[in-house]
């Protein structure tokens, strides 16, 4: 297993380049190699959602993708949104509706609405219900999650009318 | 161990007829990533650059869906009907837009509800190895375990083509608890129903209960020629037969399955019984 793959690909818009072993999942390089901690390692098989990264603007399972599939194209974390001191509208309005508590599943949750309000950006409530179908919370029972994605969406809107643009 | 990353159909052939047994094709990976480490195969083909990713219409009533097409991808289609029921009914949106049809057919127990609707609608499934294409049909391939078509270990699914389901075909999934997406049961059922309400063909299929879907032919032998009543219902769930073979987990009982194989088909002949009442008033 010591073959290695050359891995070129765009990491929160920067183009980066690598050399991995093959069986080496996104979640692992992104973590160990890359120094990326808001994927998380939750369950391992697909149940949990925390390991969740947007790879061309779509959630994908960064534990059971191996690194060398996304090669050439655009993988998204949440440092890819914003940072402590620049948060990005969505992370605001999670933190304004106090819709993370142990944050272990917060990044996940995060992108997923991220690529829900790229595409549509006014979600109906079953929308929103739905597209966290595959991200588990144990802290806050949700509600608070669905407040705060509907609060990102109002956030964005009124920044995307402000600057005479859709965001 | 190798790894591939093949271009092309053909490219992919000769590796799998190189390996055979020894190799693990990697469509979406969501069951087959964490089973990698243990199995430690002498290759691993990944499917991501082949072009078999497509839906298309390719009779009047016909759809053919190439193997490597998304779960999130049969979702965005409108005259797919019961099929993008199923498809949502897939985990959650994240496996969606990485697992693909044809790993769903082969995902097994509890997995596979494509694999379920598919099944009632005469799918037919291509493969193909270094030495040519052949069809299989998939309800053989779910059948009796002695008479069944083996899938060779060098070939390859390339797409699964399939009736246009429509306002006849039904398609439940039971989860145990509301919105987990893990099925303790699905039902699948076709009927083809005359201008005069009798049941020409019937096609009732079960899922997440054994290693396969599981159709119930004699259930569908004794609707055929039937006008659907309260009674015949009742008759047709009293036939119900490959609940024999359902299998426990940590989530339901054997006992428990065939229990809710009953209660749903029973709602779905029923609905099929006021599409008909409706069709006559």
């Amino acid at each position: 297993m010591n073959q290695k793959f050359t891995l070129e690909f765009y990491l929160n818009g920067r183009s980066t380049k690598a050399e991995i072993l093959p069986t080496m999942t996104l979640l692992d390089f992104l973590r160990e190699e890359l120094g990326i901690k808001s994927p998380k390692y939750g369950c391992g098989w697909g149940s949990c959602g925390a390991c969740t990264v947007l790879v061309d603007g779509n959630p994908i399972l960064s534990c059971l993708t191996f690194a060398i599939s996304v090669d050439g194209k655009h993988v998204t974390t949440l440092e890819g949104l914003g940072n402590s001191q620049n948060l990005h509208l969505i992370q605001k309005a999670f933190l304004e509706s106090f819709a993370s508590q142990c944050g272990f599943c917060t990044p996940a949750i995060i992108l997923v609405t991220k690529a829900l309000l790229d595409k549509k950006p006014q979600p109906t409530e079953q929308d929103i219900i739905d597209s966290l179908d595959g991200n588990l919370c144990r802290c806050t029972g949700y509600l608070s999650i669905i407040s705060a994605i509907k609060k990102s969406s109002e956030l964005l809107l009124k920044q995307g009318e402000k600057n005479g643009r859709s965001w | 161990m190798n790894i591939f990353i093949p271009k092309s159909v053909q490219e992919t052939l000769e590796i799998l007829n190189k390996y055979c047994s020894e190799c693990i094709i990697l469509g979406g990976g969501t069951l087959t990533v964490p089973m990698i480490s243990e199995l430690n195969p002498r290759a691993v083909i990944l499917l991501d650059k082949i072009p078999l990713s497509y839906i298309k219409q390719i009779e009047s009533k016909k759809i053919e869906i190439g193997s490597t097409t998304k779960i999130s991808s049969i979702m965005g289609h409108d005259n797919l009907g019961a099929l993008n029921i199923a498809a949502k009914s897939i985990s959650g949106w994240a496996i969606r837009n990485m697992a693909t049809v044809g790993g769903n057919i082969l995902a097994g127990f509890p997995w596979g509800d494509l694999a379920t609707l598919l099944t009632v609608l005469d799918a037919e499934l291509l493969v193909e190895s270094v030495n040519g294409e052949r069809v299989l049909d998939l309800g053989k391939l779910y059948g009796d375990e002695e008479k069944r078509p083996k899938l060779q270990s060098n070939e390859l699914i390339k797409s699964v083509s399939f009736l246009s389901p429509d306002s006849n075909t039904y398609f439940i999934k039971v989860e145990r608890f509301k919105g987990t997406k893990r099925g303790i049961l699905t039902i699948a059922t076709r009927l083809i129903i005359d201008k005069e309400g009798y049941i020409t063909a019937a096609r009732i299929a079960f899922g997440s209960a054994f290693y396969h879907p599981l159709r119930d032919k004699i259930v569908e032998e004794f609707l055929k020629g039937k006008m659907l009543s309260a009674d015949i219902i009742e008759k047709a769930l009293e036939k119900i037969s490959v609940s024999r073979l359902f299998l426990k987990d940590s989530l339901a009982s054997e006992q428990y399955r065939s229990k809710l194989a009953k209660i749903y088909l029973r709602r779905i002949l029923e609905s099929y019984m006021i599409q008909i009442s409706r069709r006559v008033t």
